[in-house]
C-alpha cells in the first residue's frame, strides 16, 4: 500500500458510492439504475479490500468474492426482469411503470 | 443446520424432477420432507456452531426454527395448487420456495455478518423471481421490478454498513464485533456509528419499517397472493429474528445511538402503518400497511435486552403469521372466484360461508389484539417489557395506534357479516380447511395458554 493512507480509499469509495446513489435516484432508465447499483457494490468492494489489506486480515477479501458472486446472481435476475418488462411494455422507463402508486 | 442441506437438496431434486415432468411427485415429496423435518426438529434440538462459527444454533434459536418450518408447511399446504393457477412451473416454484426457506434458516442462525448478507440475498433473489409469478398481470411484473430495484439498492447500503463495521473492528464475527466495539467509548468512532446506522437501515428496509417502507404496499399488492403471504409471514419473521440476534449480540454496546434511532423508526412505523391502512380500499394493500405496523410492534421487542425479547418477538411473529396466513388464504379463495382486490369482496361472506367468515373474524381479532386470540398476549408481552425497560412514551404511542388499527380490521369483520343475498358459495378443499382450522385453533390455544410458547 506504500504511503497512501486509508483515508484516501475511504474518500474514493464514498464518492463512488454517492455517485451510485445519485444515479439510482435521478435516472429513469431501469438498466442505468442497475448499473448505478453495481457502482455502489463495487465501491463497497474497493473499500473492503482496502480495509482488509490495511489490517492484514484476509477475511475481508474473501467477503468481496461473496459480494461479486451475489451481485452476478442479482444482475442475472434483474436483467431478466427488465427483459420481461420490455417485452410487455416496449419500454424500460420506470416512470411509465405506474399501475400502482409508488 | 441439517435443514440447510435438506432443503437445498430438495430444491435441486425438484428441479430435476421437473425435467421429468413429475409435478405431482414434487408436491408430495416437498410436503413429506417439510413434515418430516418438522417432526425431527420437535424431537431433536439443533445445537452447535457450524462453518467455523459462521452459524450458531443455540437454545434460543431452536423455537425460531420450529416456527419457520411450521409456517413453511402451513404455507405450502394452503397454497398447494397455486402453481398451476398462475401457470408457474411447479418445479421451479417449489425449488425457489425451498431456497427461500434455506435463506430464512441461514438468517436465523447467523453469527457472522457474511452469513447474514448471504441469507438475506438468498431470500431476496428468490422473492424477486416469484413476485413476478403471475407474469400475465401487469401489476405482478411491476411489483417484481420495483422490489428488485429497491431491494438491491438497500443491499448496497447494507453492505456499506458491514464494510464500515469491518473497518473498525476487523472482524465479521458478532462476538468479536461486540468485544472490540465495547472497548471504544461511545461517539468516539464515527465510522462505527455510521456503520451501525447503515446496517440498521438496510435491515429495516427488509423488515419494511417506516422510512424504508415505500416498496411494501406496491409489492404486496402486485405480487400473487401466495407470494404476498410468504413475504408477510415467513420472510418477515426471519428478518426480525436476524434483527434480534444482530443487535442484541453485537451492537448492544453502541447502545444509545441505535436505540434512539430504533425508537424513532418504531414510533413512525406504528403510526404511519396504522393510519395509512385506514383509508385503503384494496385488501392486500391494507394488509401490507398492517404488516408494516406489526413489524413496528415486533421491533419494540428488539429494544429490550436479549432474553425476554426473543420470546416475545417469537410469540408475536407466530401469532401474527398464523392470523395473516389464514387471511391471505381466505382472500385467495375469494380471488379465485373472480372477486376484485377490494375490501368489498368480503361483503356477505358469512351468508354462504359462515365457516370462513368466523375463521377470518378470529384471525382479524387476533391482529387487533382482542383477548381470546393469541394477538392479545403477544401485544401484552411486548408492551409490558418495553414499559418495564422505561420506554413509556413509546408504549403510549403503540397503544394509541393499535386502537386506531382496530378500526380497519373491524370494518372487514363488519362487511363479512352484512347480509347480502347475491353472494355465491365458495367451495373449500379438504387440505385447505384442515390447515386453516389448525391455524385458528392454535391462535386460540396460545391465546388461552400463552405459557405454552415458552
Amino acid at each position: 500500500m506504500g504511503s497512501i493512507s486509508i483515508n484516501y480509499y475511504l474518500y474514493l469509495s464514498s464518492i463512488l458510492f454517492a455517485l451510485g446513489i445519485l444515479g439510482v435516484l435521478t435516472r429513469r432508465n431501469a438498466i442505468i439504475i442497475l448499473m448505478s447499483i453495481e457502482l455502489m457494490l463495487n465501491a463497497v468492494n474497493l473499500l473492503m479490500v482496502a480495509f482488509s489489506a490495511f489490517m492484514g486480515d484476509s477475511s475481508g477479501q474473501i467477503f468481496v468474492f461473496f459480494i461479486m458472486l451475489v451481485a452476478a446472481a442479482e444482475v442475472t435476475v434483474g436483467l431478466s426482469i427488465v427483459v420481461m418488462i420490455y417485452k410487455h411494455n416496449g419500454s424500460i422507463d420506470i416512470n411509465l411503470i405506474d399501475k400502482m402508486k409508488w | 443446520m441439517n435443514y440447510i442441506y435438506i432443503f437445498t437438496g430438495l430444491g435441486v431434486v425438484s428441479l430435476f424432477l421437473g425435467l421429468l415432468e413429475k409435478e405431482k411427485l414434487i408436491k408430495y415429496l416437498t410436503g413429506f420432507v417439510l413434515l418430516i423435518s418438522l417432526g425431527i426438529i420437535f424431537t431433536l434440538d439443533e445445537k452447535g456452531s457450524y462453518f467455523n462459527q459462521m452459524l450458531l444454533a443455540d437454545d434460543l434459536v431452536n423455537p425460531m426454527l420450529k416456527v419457520l418450518l411450521f409456517l413453511g408447511l402451513c404455507h405450502f399446504i394452503l397454497f398447494y395448487n397455486t402453481g398451476e393457477e398462475f401457470k408457474l412451473p411447479t418445479a421451479e416454484y417449489t425449488a425457489l420456495f425451498c431456497f427461500i426457506l434455506v435463506g430464512a434458516i441461514v438468517v436465523t442462525l447467523e453469527f457472522n455478518l457474511v452469513m447474514l448478507f448471504l441469507g438475506i440475498e438468498i431470500i431476496s433473489i428468490g422473492l424477486y423471481i416469484i413476485a413476478a409469478g403471475n407474469i400475465q398481470d401487469e401489476k405482478s411484473r411491476e411489483a417484481s421490478l420495483k422490489y428488485f430495484l429497491m431491494g438491491s439498492f438497500s443491499t448496497g447500503i447494507f453492505l456499506l454498513g458491514i464494510t464500515f463495521i469491518y473497518g473498525v473492528t476487523g472482524s465479521f464475527l458478532l462476538s468479536d464485533i461486540k468485544t472490540v466495539s465495547s472497548g471504544i467509548p461511545e461517539g468516539s468512532s464515527p465510522l462505527l456509528l455510521l456503520g451501525t446506522l447503515l446496517i440498521l437501515s438496510g435491515l429495516a428496509f427488509k423488515a419494511s419499517a417506516v422510512p424504508f417502507h415505500f416498496w411494501t404496499p406496491d409489492v404486496y399488492q402486485g405480487s400473487p397472493t401466495h407470494v404476498t403471504a410468504f413475504m408477510a409471514t415467513l420472510v418477515k419473521a426471519s428478518v426480525l429474528f436476524a434483527f434480534i440476534r444482530l443487535f442484541n449480540q453485537a451492537f448492544l454496546v453502541t447502545s444509545q445511538t441505535w436505540q434512539n434511532s430504533l425508537w424513532l423508526i418504531i414510533a413512525l412505523t406504528v403510526t404511519l402503518g396504522n393510519v395509512t391502512a385506514l383509508y385503503q380500499t384494496s385488501f392486500k394493500r391494507m394488509l401490507a400497511y398492517s404488516s408494516i405496523a406489526h413489524a413496528g410492534y415486533m421491533l419494540m421487542g428488539v429494544l429490550v435486552p436479549e432474553d425476554p425479547s426473543y420470546k416475545s418477538i417469537l410469540f408475536y411473529a407466530l401469532s401474527y403469521s398464523l392470523a395473516s396466513l389464514t387471511l391471505f388464504g381466505i382472500y385467495f379463495l375469494l380471488e379465485k372466484k373472480g372477486k376484485a382486490d377490494a375490501l368489498e369482496s368480503f361483503r356477505g361472506l358469512a351468508k354462504q360461508n359462515p365457516e370462513l367468515a368466523v375463521l377470518a373474524a378470529i384471525s382479524l381479532s387476533s391482529m387487533i389484539g382482542l383477548p381470546p386470540a393469541a394477538g392479545f398476549f403477544a401485544k401484552l408481552n411486548i408492551f409490558t417489557q418495553a414499559f418495564i425497560n422505561g420506554y413509556t412514551l413509546l408504549v403510549a404511542i403503540a397503544l394509541i395506534t393499535s386502537l386506531i388499527g382496530a378500526f380497519y380490521y373491524l370494518r372487514v369483520i363488519g362487511l363479512m357479516f352484512k347480509m347480502d343475498n347475491s353472494v355465491e358459495k365458495i367451495h373449500v378443499g379438504l387440505p385447505f380447511r384442515l390447515i386453516v382450522w389448525v391455524q385458528v385453533i392454535l391462535l386460540i390455544v396460545f391465546g388461552i395458554f400463552p405459557a405454552l410458547i415458552q
